[in-house]
């Protein structure tokens, strides 16, 4: 879920945890040259399009081409199959079907367009102003196109008539006027979700009216959205169309129309079957067409998620530097040795994102992981649950857990695991609960699937995991939903739910970044409370150092996909051997440097593309020297229980 | 200010930078109305913010922190004339604002701008940044897109440290810190005196934050501009602002010059936030730690769709008494400057009537 964490730094350098699941909802639009670079990638869609461009083609040649006149009939020859001299044969006056065929694409095809046309004039912008002004105007004209909606198009198309008389311009504004309900849909519902969006606000702030901001701002951004829409209706169109020439309204005996040549293929349908299946082939045919085509523009301008478009460079064959020396100390319940995690990349390479992380933890400790945006924190955790998102891979490493190698188990053993020996807590509880489900249930199920116990043991143990984790009033909170649960009360019944499997190892990723300071407190206090109890060991992610300092053991710190620092929490802080955590620590704005400017970490966080030769904080650190850009430092041991990944550590303070 | 008994101007140092407020908030209110359902009971609207006044010197900051619910952002998207304000007076610049025409809004926009939290949504996916900062320089400048346009937009990219070659691209190709630097660019394409901050560095990380905050000060120094800046994060509060204000579900509850609101908070909720930022420092985050131990465990604040008669601070606070839970306190004048609505600190309420 998370590979935004990892690989939108490609795009997006860096941001906090809270915005990291914004990124992901908000892929951004492709440009015109991407678009089409994958529409090209369909050939159904590409044959489509030169279908229809022939198809216009024809239209507007047809005159010249056409073996004869489309009226031009031959009483001598009715009725015949295909010949030399009229290749898809005549009607029952004799005129040729190949020729009527010719003819039959201007009605169609134009009047399609026709019809379209007006109903993209009047949706979009009623659609538009809907959606962006809301209220009574809102209410108003979606109540009027509602009631359009409801009436069928023949109706419609009778009243037009009516008024305009029989014509197929008639027929088409009744179209048009039926089918610019669906654009006004369209329209409206793409535009009031974009008129969240802040650069809306920003937009309102900026002075700019309605009709700058619905046509300037808005409409290119739902445009995409809109072409793919044009296209499958104009084969809707197509199809009314033919659908109204067969009953005989629209195109008058005298106008060559597809519909019109089928509804006369009907009679005869005994005696020359043949004489439907060329009108018949057209109009699916091309029906088929608009509708590939409207599918592949779809895909085209589909928002692209971030993640999908890695920039690389060609991952090295093998890591460089020696791996990682483990501190001897006795067996550590987890264990994390070199791991290495890579994505493959545009190019038909990979890229590497997570390198040479080797981590151990005790039982009852509680260690920080902690890192900007990007630097693989939450790569890490996925890699221990086996749960990297495809098409990643963990490439190198072991886990082991409590001395069992979890990459030499079968999937299945591992998967067991989860939820069991180690459980994983989100930064969003909301979404990690199901919103249909009571907490009662989402609780229970673990414990009798897991756990094996009856439905009356489980809910007497449900009840005890939410007295637990301090929910006032359990009893009524079983019977709840989740969207009836504050963030605090959402992320305490989230940690119930880990619990429920009674685990040695609990990840925790960025619990309480989501939740205010003042729940985050009792969070942390809870975390800290129900370690102790179940002795476990807690792997706490998170971007706040002040978070860590209270409630961790061991830091470990993380930059561009490595460890670059890992010891006690006091005697990192107080005593960084790192020139990154250094760094990190003095930008924070805190006591004692209340005025004057901060200091700063020059320049961005490297994506993993483009992470540096050597250390991969060299370009930033104001101790580089040419060692640190020619060679990977290794994570090495510097006094007791700390490692550090700098060449310079012994010059450092 | 002596009529309005909600409005403190803070004495702030230093006093010789300006004593004209630039921008004065009187007792405002926001409501939100509630979706009434069609059957069932009538729902009361959602009082985002109550009361609420204060004032800013010209060239200063005000910080606004609290946590969400608070109506920090509802404030000050009623100054941005985002919402509609239910009672209350906003005056800009000397103007009052509240009530302003549609063809004088124009020249409100001019003075006061926007950065938004989120740099991802509050930039047009589909324009490049010359587009999104250029935007704004043709429709209040009437300087139409070209070479003129271009070297201003250049300019203002200049002036938030970034180069012109970024002009061609789209938002989606910049970074966060990069594309908060486009949002300020474009704030300032109007040369605005008072730009409303909400959480500008919220969504950055630390390493880029830093980077934002000094840009933000080196602007103000500069350009004399008036910040309102909200944030949820107390060290960049205390780092940015000259005086601070502190929300709690619709009221501001205390205000006054930031070194004394750290260090002496008056208001309980003002002391419980302090004790649950978390500092980046071992020794001194465990003894907070401790300290939030006298805090209610599991209490949570009122839903703001109900809330309870008297002070909304009353089920989690430490010296909450009988009167708290029946009326909300009156602005007093807090010990050492500023103001706070606390019933502890008020003059009705002898300190003999505390219970517990």
């Amino acid at each position: 879920m998370n590979i935004v964490e990892t690989s939108s730094v490609a795009l997006a350098g860096s941001q906090d945890a809270r915005s990291e699941s914004n990124v992901q909802a908000r892929a951004y639009v492709s440009s015109p040259g991407r678009a089409w670079r994958r529409f090209r990638r369909q050939p159904a869609a590409v044959l489509s399009a030169a279908f229809i461009l022939a198809l216009y083609l024809i239209s507007v040649i047809g005159p010249w081409v056409a073996p004869y006149g489309p009226l031009a009939g031959d009483l001598r020859a009715t009725m015949q199959g295909p010949s030399a001299a009229h290749w898809l044969g005549t009607d029952q006056l004799g005129r040729d079907i190949l020729s009527q065929l010719i003819y039959g694409t201007r009605i169609s095809m134009w009047g399609a367009l026709q019809a379209i046309g007006v109903a993209l004039l009047l949706g979009v912008p009623l659609g538009l102003l809907a959606g962006y002004v809301g209220g009574a105007l809102d209410s108003g004209l979606t109540w009027g196109v509602d009631l359009l909606f409801a009436l069928p198009p023949i109706m419609v198309a009778f009243a037009v008539i009516a008024i305009l008389g029989a014509s197929l311009s008639a027929v088409m504004l009744a179209i048009g006027l039926t089918f610019s309900t669906r654009f006004f849909r369209l329209a409206r519902a793409v535009t009031l979700a974009e008129r969240e969006e802040l650069y809306v606000d920003s937009a309102r702030v900026g002075g700019l009216g309605v009709w700058s901001i619905t046509a300037h701002h808005i409409l290119p951004n739902i445009a995409p959205t809109l072409i793919a829409q044009t296209a499958l209706q104009v084969g809707a169109v197509v199809l009314i169309e033919a659908t109204l020439s067969f009953i005989g309204i629209g195109a008058t005996m005298e106008q060559p129309s597809w519909g019109r040549m089928l509804s006369q293929a009907r009679t005869y349908m005994g005696t020359h079957p043949f004489l439907a299946f060329p009108s018949g082939a057209a109009i699916t045919l091309t029906v088929l067409a608009f509708n590939l085509l409207g599918d592949g523009l779809q895909t085209a301008f589909g928002r692209e998620s971030v993640a999908a478009r890695p920039r690389s460079r060609p991952a090295p064959p093998a890591s460089a530097a020696p791996p990682t020396q483990a501190i001897e100390s006795p067996p550590a319940l987890l264990a994390l040795r070199g791991l290495e995690v890579r994505f493959p990349d545009a190019q038909g390479g990979e890229v590497v994102i997570l390198r040479d992380v080797s981590l151990e933890m005790k039982r009852g400790e509680i260690l920080g992981l902690v890192g900007e945006s990007g630097s693989g924190k939450t790569m890490t955790s996925l890699a221990i649950m086996d749960l990297i998102p495809p098409p990643g891979r963990l490439a190198a490493g072991s886990i082991r857990l409590e001395g069992k190698d979890l990459r030499s188990l079968p999937a299945a053993a591992w998967h067991r695991l989860r939820g069991q020996a180690i459980a994983l807590v989100f930064q969003d509880a909301h979404s990690s609960l199901n919103p249909a489900l009571t907490i009662e249930t989402q609780l229970i199920d673990p414990l009798r699937i897991h756990i094996g116990l009856s439905q009356r043991q489980a809910r007497r143990r449900a009840l005890e995991l939410l007295t637990l984790v301090r929910i006032p009033d359990p009893q009524r909170r079983l019977h709840e939903y989740p969207h009836q649960l504050s963030g605090g009360m959402a992320q305490r019944v989230a940690l119930a739910r880990a619990l429920a499997g009674q685990p040695t190892v609990l990840i925790a990723d960025e619990p309480t970044s989501a939740l205010d300071v003042t729940v985050q407190g009792q969070i942390l206090d809870l975390l800290k409370d129900v370690q102790r109890q179940f002795d476990m060991a807690i792997l706490l992610i998170t971007h706040d150092l002040g978070v860590v300092a209270e409630t961790c053991d061991r830091v470990a710190v993380m930059y561009a996909g490595e460890i670059v620092e890992a010891g006690p929490t006091h005697a990192l802080f107080h005593q960084p051997k790192h020139p990154y955590t250094q760094a990190l620590l003095a930008t924070l704005p805190q006591y004692g440097r209340i005025d004057g400017r901060l200091p700063v970490i020059p320049g961005l966080v490297p994506p993993p593309h483009a992470w540096p030769l050597g250390c991969h904080f060299h370009p930033r650190c104001p101790l580089a020297t040419e060692a640190c850009r020619a060679g990977t430092p290794a994570l090495q041991p510097l006094g007791p229980d700390r490692l550090t990944r700098c060449l310079r550590a012994q010059d450092m303070p | 200010m002596n009529d309005a008994n909600l409005t403190m101007t803070v004495p702030i140092a230093p006093p010789a930078l300006s004593d004209q407020p630039f921008l004065t908030v009187r007792d405002l209110h926001v409501e939100f109305a509630a979706q009434q359902p069609l059957f069932g009971r009538y729902r009361s609207p959602v009082r985002a913010v109550n009361g609420v006044s204060f004032s800013v010197p010209r060239g200063q900051t005000l910080g606004l922190v609290g946590e969400s619910g608070a109506g920090k952002s509802t404030a000050a998207r009623a100054i941005l004339k985002l919402v509609q304000v239910q009672s209350g007076q906003i005056v800009v610049g000397g103007q009052d604002v509240t009530a302003l025409p549609t063809r004088a809004l124009d020249g409100y926009r001019r003075q006061v701008q926007v950065v938004f939290q989120d740099p991802y949504s509050a930039l047009n996916p589909s324009h490049v940044v010359g587009e999104i900062v250029g935007e704004l320089v043709t429709h209040h400048r009437r300087v139409r897109a070209g070479r003129a346009r271009d070297e201003i937009v250049a300019d203002l990219l200049q002036q938030v440290g970034l180069g012109p070659h970024l002009m061609e691209r789209l938002p989606g190709e910049l970074s966060g810190g990069q594309r908060q630097r486009v949002a300020i660019a474009r704030a300032l394409a109007v040369e605005p005196r008072l730009i409303v901050c909400d959480e500008p560095t919220s969504a950055l990380d630390v390493s880029i934050q830093s980077q934002i905050i000094n840009l933000l000060e080196d602007l103000q120094a500069r350009k004399g501009l008036t910040y309102l800046f909200i944030t949820h994060n107390l060290a960049v509060a205390r780092h940015i602002s000259h005086t601070l204000g502190v929300m709690y579900l619709g009221y501001l509850v205390e205000m006054g010059p930031t070194e004394r609101v750290y260090t002496q908070p008056a208001h309980p909720y003002t002391a419980m936030l302090l004790a649950a930022n978390p500092v980046p420092d071992p020794v001194q985050q465990r003894q907070r730690a401790a300290l939030r131990q006298m805090y209610r465990q599991g209490v949570e604040p009122p839903s703001p769709t109900r809330l309870p008669p008297g002070c909304p601070f009353a089920n989690r606070c430490p010296l909450v008494m009988d009167i708290c839970r029946r009326t909300m306190p009156a602005p007093s004048e807090a010990p050492g400057g500023g103001m706070v609505r606390c019933h502890a600190h008020s003059n009705e309420a002898a300190p003999s009537q505390r219970a517990g």
